[in-house]
C-alpha cells in the first residue's frame, strides 16, 4: 500500500478537469488517487480495473440510478469514506452498491450505503477489509417478500477477510458468508434485518467476536461449517414464530463462549451439531434457552447461566450424549449444605412440558398450569421421558458470569 | 289465623307430613308436641315457608305461606340462636327491623331480659343462654299477630324463663297466637291453651291440655303423652 | 334491591370483622413480599404469587362460602321468617361473602406490593392479577353457594365444592391436555382458545401469563393466541366470560334456593 502515497490525486467535481468519477477512473494509473467532492454523481457499472483509491469529501454520493454503482476487478482497491444509493431490486442479476470479484487486499472504509439491493457483494476477494462502514436498507415488515432485499454484507468464496465496526440494517441477511474462511468478524451491528442478522454456510475457521445481532426477523443461522469461534457476542430480541438467537445446522468444533442471549424466542437452536464448547454465556429470559436436538453429541455445556428463561433446555429425543456440567439454572431449588458454591442435588433442566409442546404446539396454553406442574414434578422425580443422563451433576448456586451484564 | 288444609311432604322417600289439617285460632297459645321424627320441625318450617309442603295449603292470616306478606304477621324464634358471630346484639336488632320495615324500640326488652351490658358486644362472645335471650327480644320486638317460637326456653336460667312466660301471656292477652314448641312439659302445662301432638306425620290430638288429662285418665302431661304412645304401639 | 343491600352490609360487616378475612389477607400479602423479595427476579415472583392467586383465591373462596352457608342455618331461616324473598336473602349473603373475600385478596396484594415498591418494574400485569384474583373470588364463591345450596348436607356440599375447585384447577387442564395430545394432528388453537374461555382459572392464567413471559407462548399457536387475548375484542370476550362465570352460577343458585326445602 505504501506505494499509493506516491501517486497522483485527481479530483472530482463538478466544475473540476473531471466532472465524473468514470472519466477520473479513465485517467487513473495504479497507485493513484480520486478525491470526489461533494455532491451527487450519478455512476452506473463503472469497473474499476487499476490499484486505486476513491475517497469521498464532504458528502460524495454516488447514486446508481438503478443500476450497480461499481464493480472491482482488481487487487487493491480501496473505497472511502462514500456514501452510495440507489440500487434497484433485480431479479436477474445481484445489483449491489459495490460489487468485487477476484479482488484481494481490498479495503472498504466508512462506506453509507442507502437503498441498496445489495450492499457490499464481494467474491473471491481474500485479505481484504470491511470496517467502518453503515448499511441501511429499505427493508421493512411490509416489504416481506425475502427476495425483494439483498444482503448488506455478502462474501462468496473469500478468505482472511476482516469484517469489523459496520452497522448493517434492514436488508435481507445482515451479513451473509458462503465458502468464506479464516475470517475475522468483530464488533459488528447487525440489526432489524428482514431474515437473519448473520447467516453463514461452509464457512470454516473464522471467528466472530463482540458483535451484536439485535431484532433480526429470524436471528441468526449458521451451518454446515467448523472450527467456528462465537465470543462476546450479543444475540438479542430475535424474535418471532421461527426466530432463533442462534441457530447452528451442522455445526462441529466450535466455541461458543461469553456470549449474551436475551430475549430470543430459542437463544440456541442445535440441529446435528458436534463437539461445540458452550462456556460462559448468559441465557436471560428466552423462551427456550437451549434447543438441542437427539442428533447432536458431544458437546459440552458448562459454566453458563441460564436466568429467567421460559425454558431452560429442551430436547426432542429420550437419550442424550452432550455433557452439562457446573451452570447456573435460576430455576434451580436444590440445596447446598457443605456451602462449597455448588448444589448438593443435580439438576434436569428438561421439563417434560417442553415434549408435549413438542407434540402437540396448542398445549402451549397450558403452560405453568397446576396440572404441567404436577406433571413436570412427577417427572422430575422419576424421569420417563426425558433424557436420564441430560442432567447438570454440579449445578453452580450463584450466578457465574456477573460480567455480561445486560448492555445492549 | 294460621289453617292447614291436607298438608302432605316427603322428602324422596320419606314421609314426613301426612295429611295435617290444622286450625290455630286467634289469641290462642297453642303448643305442638311429639317424638323425635314425627315432622314437629319440618311442620313449622312449613308455616315459614322454608319448606313447600308436597301437597296441601297452609295460609297465615288469609294469606298463602310461600306469600311474603305472610311473614309480616309472624315473629319467629329459632332453636338455636347462632346468627353472627362478629356483630353486636343491637346491630342484630336494627337489621332485623331493617329487613321488616319497622324500628320498634328494644329496649325495654332488652331490661326486661337484662341484657344491657351485653347488646354491645359481638353475638359470638355470649353464652348460649344469653343468646337466647336475644333471640327472645327478637320474637317478641315486632307487634305481629302471629308469634312461632321453636323450643323457647332451652338454656334460659329460671328467672328468663319466668319472665318470657310473662310475656307470652302479656302477648296473649293483647289478642296475638302463639305457636310453640317445646319438650319442657312444665311449660306446655303452665302456658298452653290447646296442645297438638303429632305422631308420624299426623295429627294425633288437637284440643285443650286438661281433655287429653281427661281422657288418657293420666294427672300429668308427661303421663299423658306416655299414654298415647303406648296406645299407639300397641 | 333495600332489602338485599341490608343484608348484604350485615353479612359483609360480620365476615369482615371475622378474624379469617384478616388472616387470608394477611396470607396473601406475606406470600406476595416474600415471593418478590426472596425470588429477586420480578417476573419469576409474579408468576410465583399468580400460581398461588388461581389456586388459592378459589379454594378459600369456595371453602369460606360453603362453610358460611352450612354453619349459618339458624341465621338463614331467621333472615328467611321475615318478610324478604328468598332471592333477596341469597344474593345478600352472597355478595356479603363474595365480596368480603375480593377484598382480602386485594387488600392482601396490595399491602404485599406497598411493602416492596422498588422491585416492582411493570404495573399491568400487577393490575391483571389482582383483577382475576376478584374475579376468581366471585366466581367460585358462586359455584361453592350453588353446589352447597343444591347438595343435601353438608359433608356433601363441602365435599362437591371442594371436587369442583379440584376440577377446574386441576383435573380439567388434563382432560384438555389429553383433547389436545389426541388431536395434535389438527389446527386445535381455536379449540384450545374455546376451552379456556370455558374455565375461568385458566382464562385467568393465560390473561396474566400473556403480559409476562409470552416468549414461550411464540411458534404458531402462541402468535394465535396472542392475537385473540391480547387484541380489544378477544379481551372483550374474555372479560364478558369472566362476568358470565360470575353471574351463570349465581342466577341457577337463585332459582335452585327458591325452590328448595331449607
Amino acid at each position: 500500500m505504501a506505494d499509493m502515497a506516491f501517486g497522483r490525486t485527481i479530483d472530482v467535481c463538478a466544475s473540476c478537469d473531471h466532472p465524473s468519477l468514470a472519466s477520473a477512473v479513465e485517467a487513473s494509473i495504479d497507485g493513484d488517487s480520486i478525491l470526489v467532492h461533494s455532491g451527487t454523481y450519478i455512476v452506473q457499472e463503472l469497473i474499476i480495473e487499476k490499484a486505486i483509491t476513491i475517497l469521498g469529501e464532504g458528502t460524495a454520493v454516488l447514486d446508481g440510478d438503478g443500476k450497480t454503482i461499481l464493480y472491482v476487478h482488481h487487487d487493491n482497491v480501496q473505497l472511502l469514506d462514500l456514501t452510495f444509493q440507489h440500487v434497484a431490486t433485480n431479479y436477474v442479476e445481484d445489483r449491489a452498491s459495490v460489487k468485487c470479484n477476484n479482488s484481494d487486499n481490498l479495503l472498504l472504509r466508512r462506506l453509507r450505503v442507502r437503498s441498496s439491493f445489495f450492499g457490499l457483494l464481494l467474491e473471491k476477494c481474500n485479505d481484504g477489509i470491511v470496517e467502518d462502514c453503515d448499511i441501511l436498507g429499505d427493508a421493512t415488515s411490509e416489504s416481506y417478500l425475502e427476495s425483494a432485499n439483498g444482503n448488506a454484507i455478502h462474501l462468496w468464496y473469500c478468505k482472511r477477510m476482516t469484517i469489523r465496526r459496520n452497522t448493517v440494517r434492514k436488508h435481507r441477511d445482515g451479513i451473509y458468508f458462503e465458502f468464506v474462511e479464516n475470517t475475522d468478524i468483530r464488533d459488528n451491528r447487525s440489526v432489524e434485518n428482514m431474515r437473519y442478522g448473520l447467516h453463514f454456510m461452509f464457512s470454516h475457521e473464522n471467528i466472530y467476536t463482540n458483535n451484536t445481532f439485535e431484532k433480526n426477523g429470524a436471528g441468526v443461522a449458521v451451518m454446515y461449517s467448523d472450527h467456528v469461534t462465537m465470543a462476546g457476542n450479543r444475540f438479542l430480541d430475535n424474535w418471532g414464530t421461527s426466530a432463533y438467537g442462534l441457530l447452528l445446522k451442522d455445526i462441529t468444533d466450535s466455541h461458543l463462549e461469553g456470549n449474551t442471549f436475551r430475549n430470543n424466542t430459542i437463544a440456541i437452536s442445535a440441529d446435528n451439531s458436534s463437539r461445540i464448547t458452550m462456556r460462559n454465556n448468559r441465557f436471560e429470559k428466552n423462551g427456550y434457552a437451549l434447543r438441542i436436538m437427539g442428533n447432536c453429541t458431544d458437546n459440552v455445556i458448562v459454566a453458563n447461566d441460564f436466568i429467567a428463561n421460559s425454558f431452560d433446555v429442551t430436547t426432542n429425543s429420550s437419550t442424550n450424549y452432550n455433557a452439562f456440567d457446573g451452570n447456573y439454572w435460576e430455576e434451580y431449588t436444590g440445596y447446598d449444605l457443605d456451602r462449597n458454591g455448588i448444589g448438593d442435588v443435580p439438576f434436569r433442566p428438561v421439563k417434560l412440558f417442553t415434549y408435549i409442546i413438542a407434540q402437540s404446539p396448542a398445549s402451549i396454553i397450558l403452560m405453568r398450569s397446576t396440572f404441567i406442574d404436577l406433571l413436570n414434578l412427577a417427572e422430575k422425580v422419576t424421569p420417563v421421558l426425558t433424557p436420564e443422563t441430560l442432567v447438570d451433576q454440579t449445578p453452580v448456586m450463584h450466578l457465574i458470569n456477573d460480567h455480561l451484564t445486560s448492555r445492549t | 289465623m294460621i289453617t292447614l288444609r291436607a298438608v302432605h311432604k316427603h322428602f324422596g322417600r320419606t314421609q314426613v307430613l301426612n295429611g295435617i289439617d290444622l286450625e290455630i285460632g286467634q289469641g290462642k297459645v297453642v303448643s305442638m308436641l311429639g317424638p323425635n321424627g314425627s315432622g314437629k320441625s319440618t311442620l313449622m318450617k312449613c308455616l315459614l315457608d322454608l319448606v313447600h309442603p308436597s301437597s296441601g295449603e297452609i295460609s297465615i292470616g288469609g294469606l298463602p305461606a310461600n306469600n311474603v306478606e305472610a311473614r309480616k304477621q309472624i315473629s319467629y324464634m329459632p332453636q338455636v340462636a347462632r346468627f353472627a358471630e362478629n356483630i353486636s346484639a343491637l346491630r342484630l336488632f336494627d337489621f332485623i327491623s331493617d329487613l321488616r320495615g319497622e324500628h320498634p324500640d328494644p329496649s325495654w326488652l332488652i331490661q326486661h331480659f337484662a341484657l344491657t351490658e351485653h347488646v354491645r358486644k359481638p353475638l359470638g362472645d355470649l353464652s348460649g343462654g344469653t343468646r337466647q335471650k336475644v333471640s327472645a327480644v327478637l320474637a317478641f320486638l315486632f307487634d305481629t299477630p302471629i308469634i312461632v317460637l321453636d323450643e323457647p326456653t332451652v338454656g334460659l336460667d329460671p328467672v328468663s324463663r319466668l319472665k318470657f312466660k310473662d310475656l307470652i301471656m302479656e302477648k296473649k292477652a293483647a289478642g296475638k297466637t302463639i305457636f310453640f314448641t317445646s319438650h319442657i312439659m312444665s311449660d306446655v302445662e303452665e302456658v298452653a291453651e290447646e296442645l297438638i301432638f303429632l305422631l308420624e306425620g299426623r295429627v294425633v290430638y288437637q284440643g285443650a291440655p286438661a281433655t287429653l288429662l281427661h281422657q288418657t285418665g293420666q294427672e300429668n302431661l308427661e303421663h299423658a303423652i306416655a299414654h298415647i304412645l303406648k296406645q299407639e304401639e300397641a | 334491591m333495600r332489602l338485599t343491600w341490608h343484608i348484604f352490609k350485615f353479612v359483609f360487616l360480620d365476615n369482615l370483622r371475622s378474624i379469617w378475612s384478616l388472616i387470608y389477607a394477611l396470607f396473601l400479602a406475606l406470600s406476595t413480599y416474600a415471593l418478590i423479595y426472596f425470588t429477586g427476579s420480578f417476573t419469576r415472583a409474579i408468576v410465583s404469587i399468580m400460581n398461588i392467586i388461581i389456586l388459592v383465591a378459589p379454594l378459600v373462596s369456595s371453602m369460606m362460602m360453603s362453610m358460611y352457608y352450612f354453619n349459618k342455618t339458624d341465621f338463614l331461616h331467621l333472615m328467611l321468617a321475615q318478610p324478604v324473598r328468598r332471592s333477596q336473602v341469597f344474593l345478600g349473603m352472597y355478595l356479603g361473602v363474595s365480596i368480603t373475600l375480593t377484598l382480602s385478596v386485594l387488600v392482601g396484594l396490595l399491602l404485599g406490593l406497598l411493602f416492596s415498591l422498588q422491585q416492582i418494574d411493570a404495573i399491568l400485569p400487577l393490575i391483571t392479577l389482582m383483577v382475576c384474583g376478584g374475579f376468581l373470588s366471585m366466581i367460585f364463591s358462586a359455584l361453592a353457594l350453588l353446589v352447597s345450596v343444591a347438595s343435601k348436607d353438608k359433608l356433601r356440599g363441602i365435599g362437591l365444592t371442594l371436587f369442583v375447585w379440584l376440577f377446574m384447577a386441576v383435573i380439567y387442564d388434563g382432560l384438555i391436555l389429553i383433547y389436545f395430545i389426541v388431536f395434535s394432528e389438527y389446527p386445535i388453537e381455536q379449540h384450545a382458545i374455546v376451552l379456556s374461555l370455558l374455565n375461568p382459572i385458566d382464562l385467568s392464567r393465560i390473561f396474566i401469563m400473556l403480559q409476562l413471559d409470552i416468549s414461550a407462548l411464540l411458534g404458531y399457536s402462541g402468535a394465535v393466541f396472542q392475537k385473540f387475548f391480547g387484541a380489544g375484542q378477544g379481551m372483550l370476550i374474555s372479560a364478558v366470560s369472566l362476568v358470565l362465570w360470575v353471574l351463570f352460577p349465581l342466577l341457577i343458585m337463585l332459582r335452585v334456593a327458591r325452590k328448595r326445602d331449607l
